[in-house]
C-alpha cells in the first residue's frame, strides 16, 4: 500500500468538493450530477501526498468514524486524510467493500436526522468516489439519531453522534 | 354500531402501565355533570371491569372544551331519566347533564345505556344503548364520548380512534423496538410489529387499516405496509441508499416518501396500481417528511436546500419549483397537514427548544403550541382538535398532546413492570368507519 499516488483532476476534484457541502445554497437547481462532469476529465491533474507505510498512515486507517458539524454534511480537512488513507488501502485490496453509516444527533425530527445520517454518508462515498474507489464497493446506509454513541443530551454527547463510520467487509 | 376489532398481535408486555396526565386546562369550558353510572351485576361484583363513567369524564376533560363538575357538589345521583331533578343541577351551575348505567347480562356481554340533558331545557339531547362484550366496554365510552362532544360542541368527536407509537424497551433487551396501536389515549396498547432493529415513521392508511413504516433489514431501510386485521405484511421496492418517511395520499392510490437512489435524499411519489414511481424534487441538499395536502393536490416536505431545515410546498404532479413557507427560525421540520388543509403543524426551534407549533398558510408567522423540549412526530387528530407528538423528560422520550389553540395539555407515559419505555413517532388514526 505504499508509494501509490492519487491523481485527481482538480476540476473535478473542486466540484466535488462543491457538491460535498450539505446545507449550501446552490442557485441552479437543475445542476448536473458529478458523474457527468466526470466524462470531460481535463489533462491537469493533482496529486495526493502519497500515504508510507508510516505511523501517521496507520494512525489514519486505524481511525473509521468521521465527525460533522451541526446540520452539516461537509467533511473536516482533517477527515479528508483519514478517508484518503482508506481509499489508498482499498486501492490495494480491490476485494475489500465499505459500509459507510452516517448517524446524527438527537435533535430535530428522526425522519430529517435519517435523511442527514444519509446526506453524510453520501458525502463520504462520493470523496472515496472522487478518490476512484468504484461506487459498487461503497454501500451507504442511515441510522439517523438511532444509534447514538452518548447519551449525553449536550454538545459533548451530540459532537460524538454526528458521525459517519467505515465499515470494513473482507 | 361496534366494528370488530380484531388485531393480529403479541400479547401486551406483562405490567404495562400507561399512565395520562393533564398538565394544564382550561378555566373555562362548558360546564357538564357526568353522574357515575349505575351498575348491576350477576358476578357480584362491585363494580364494572371498565368505569365507563370514568372514561368519559377523562375524555371531556382532556378535550379542554368543557369543565366537569364535582362529585362532592352534586346533590343526588341518578341513573334513569325518571330520578333526574333538573332544579339540582341547575343550582350548581352545571348547563349538561350525563348519566347512564351498566348492566352485565351473562356470557361476559354487557348493556350500556346512556342520556345527555340540557339542563336549563330540561330536555334530552342524546340517548344511546350499546350491548358489548367485556373487551369493548372501554369503547362503548369512546363512542358515548363521541357523541356527547359532537352534540355540545358541532365539531365530530375523536375520541374513539386509534394511535400507533413505537415503543423502545432499555438497551441489551432482544427486539426492544416495538410497533404497537392503542386508544388514542394511550391506553389498551397491542404489539404488531417487534424488531431488534429500530422501527421508524409509522403511517396509516387512509382507511385505517394498515399501517406503512420503516424498519432495517441487512443494514438497509426498508418501507413495510403491514395489514392490521391479518397482520400480513409487504416490503415496498427498495432502493439502494435511503427508503424512508413513508405518507399516503388521502385518496389512498399513491405513497409520497423520501429516497437516496438517485444520490441525495429526494421526494419521489410511488403510485400502487402501475407501481411508477415520479421524482419530485431536484436538490443537492437533503429532501425528507413529505405530506400530503388534504385535497392531495400538494406535498409539504423538510429541506435544508436555503442553508437550515425549512418547510418547503410542491405541486404533487412534480410541476412548478418548490415554495418556502418558513421564514421564522433556524429549524422547521416535520410539517403535516391539519384536517381541514388551513394549517401545519411543524417542530419549530424556539429559542434553542425544538417545540410544536402552527403555521396558517394564509398567514405568516408560526405560534407555538408546547412548552416541552425536543419535541418531534406532530400528528393531528383526524377532527383536527389536538396534535399528538413525541417529547423527552429526561432522557426518556414520551407523547405528549396539545389541543390545537395550545390551551389544553397531556403527557402519556408507559411503565413495564418499573422500568419506564421510550414512546416515540405518534400517528394518529383517520375516524373509524
Amino acid at each position: 500500500m505504499t508509494n501509490r499516488f492519487l491523481a485527481l483532476p482538480a476540476a473535478l476534484l473542486a466540484l466535488l468538493l462543491a457538491s460535498c457541502g450539505g446545507g449550501r445554497t446552490v442557485p441552479d437547481e437543475q445542476a448536473p450530477p458529478p458523474a457527468v462532469v466526470e466524462e470531460a476529465v481535463p489533462e491537469e491533474v493533482v496529486t495526493v501526498q502519497p500515504l508510507q507505510d508510516d505511523e501517521e498512515t496507520r494512525d489514519l486507517l486505524s481511525r473509521t468514524t468521521l465527525y460533522f458539524a451541526y446540520d452539516s454534511s461537509d467533511l473536516r480537512e482533517e477527515d479528508r486524510r483519514v478517508v484518503e488513507a482508506h481509499a489508498l488501502y482499498l486501492a490495494d485490496n480491490p476485494d475489500v467493500r465499505l459500509t459507510l453509516e452516517g448517524h446524527a444527533d438527537e435533535r430535530g425530527t428522526r425522519e430529517y436526522n435519517l435523511a442527514l445520517g444519509q446526506h453524510r454518508s453520501v458525502a463520504v462515498s462520493r470523496y472515496f468516489q472522487a478518490l476512484h474507489i468504484g461506487a459498487d464497493r461503497l454501500d451507504t446506509v442511515s441510522y439517523g439519531e438511532e444509534r447514538p454513541v452518548s447519551q449525553i443530551q449536550e454538545e459533548s454527547g451530540w459532537s460524538l453522534n454526528r458521525r459517519v463510520e467505515i465499515i470494513y467487509h473482507y | 354500531m361496534l366494528a370488530a376489532l380484531s388485531l393480529a398481535a403479541f400479547p401486551a408486555p406483562a405490567r404495562a402501565q400507561i399512565e395520562v396526565v393533564i398538565t394544564q386546562g382550561v378555566e373555562k369550558g362548558v360546564p357538564v355533570a357526568v353522574v357515575p353510572f349505575g351498575w348491576s351485576g350477576k358476578s357480584g361484583a362491585a363494580a364494572p371491569p371498565v368505569n365507563v363513567s370514568g372514561v368519559i369524564s377523562d375524555n371531556l376533560r382532556g378535550s379542554g372544551r368543557f369543565e366537569l363538575a364535582l362529585r362532592e357538589d352534586f346533590l343526588d345521583f341518578p341513573h334513569n331519566h325518571d330520578q333526574v331533578k333538573f332544579s339540582d343541577w341547575s343550582q350548581i351551575g352545571v348547563d349538561h347533564l350525563v348519566i347512564g348505567s351498566v348492566h352485565q347480562l351473562g356470557e361476559g356481554r354487557y348493556r350500556v345505556r346512556f342520556q345527555l340533558f340540557d339542563v336549563h331545557r330540561r330536555g334530552q339531547i342524546a340517548a344511546i344503548q350499546f350491548i358489548v362484550p367485556q373487551s369493548r366496554l372501554r369503547r362503548s365510552a369512546h363512542k358515548i364520548s363521541d357523541i356527547i362532544f359532537e352534540k355540545l360542541t358541532g365539531i365530530r368527536g375523536a375520541f374513539d380512534t386509534r394511535i400507533a407509537f413505537v415503543s423502545v424497551a432499555a438497551p441489551g433487551a432482544e427486539q426492544r423496538y416495538a410497533l404497537n396501536i392503542a386508544d388514542y389515549d394511550g391506553r389498551n396498547a397491542q404489539t404488531v410489529f417487534r424488531s431488534s432493529e429500530p422501527v421508524l415513521s409509522p403511517v396509516w392508511s387512509p382507511d385505517g387499516e394498515q399501517l406503512a413504516y420503516v424498519t432495517f433489514e441487512k443494514r438497509h431501510s426498508v418501507v413495510y405496509i403491514q395489514h392490521l386485521k391479518n397482520g400480513t405484511r409487504r416490503k415496498l421496492p427498495g432502493h439502494p441508499g435511503l427508503n424512508s418517511a413513508p405518507a399516503w395520499s388521502a385518496d389512498g392510490r399513491r405513497m409520497a416518501l423520501s429516497l437516496s437512489r438517485d444520490g441525495n435524499p429526494e421526494i419521489y411519489v410511488h403510485d400502487f396500481a402501475s407501481g411508477d414511481l415520479r421524482r419530485l424534487t431536484r436538490h443537492t441538499a437533503i429532501d425528507t417528511e413529505p405530506a400530503w395536502s388534504p385535497d392531495g393536490r400538494h406535498i409539504v416536505f423538510t429541506s435544508n436546500r436555503s442553508g437550515s431545515p425549512q418547510i418547503y410546498r410542491i405541486s404533487a404532479s412534480g410541476r412548478g419549483r418548490p415554495q418556502r413557507l418558513t421564514f421564522e427560525g433556524s429549524y422547521n421540520a416535520g410539517a403535516v397537514y391539519a384536517p381541514d388543509g388551513g394549517s401545519l403543524a411543524l417542530v419549530s426551534n424556539v429559542d434553542g427548544e425544538h417545540r410544536v407549533g402552527v403555521l396558517f398558510l394564509d398567514s405568516d408567522g408560526i405560534f407555538t403550541l408546547s412548552d416541552t423540549r425536543l419535541d418531534e412526530s406532530p400528528a393531528f387528530a383526524p377532527n383536527g382538535e389536538a396534535i399528538l407528538y413525541a417529547t423527552k423528560t429526561g432522557p426518556n422520550s414520551i407523547l405528549a398532546s396539545v389541543s390545537k389553540d395550545g390551551r389544553t395539555k397531556k403527557l402519556i407515559t408507559r411503565q413495564d413492570g418499573g422500568a419506564s419505555v421510550d414512546l416515540r413517532e405518534p400517528a394518529w388514526s383517520p375516524f373509524n368507519r
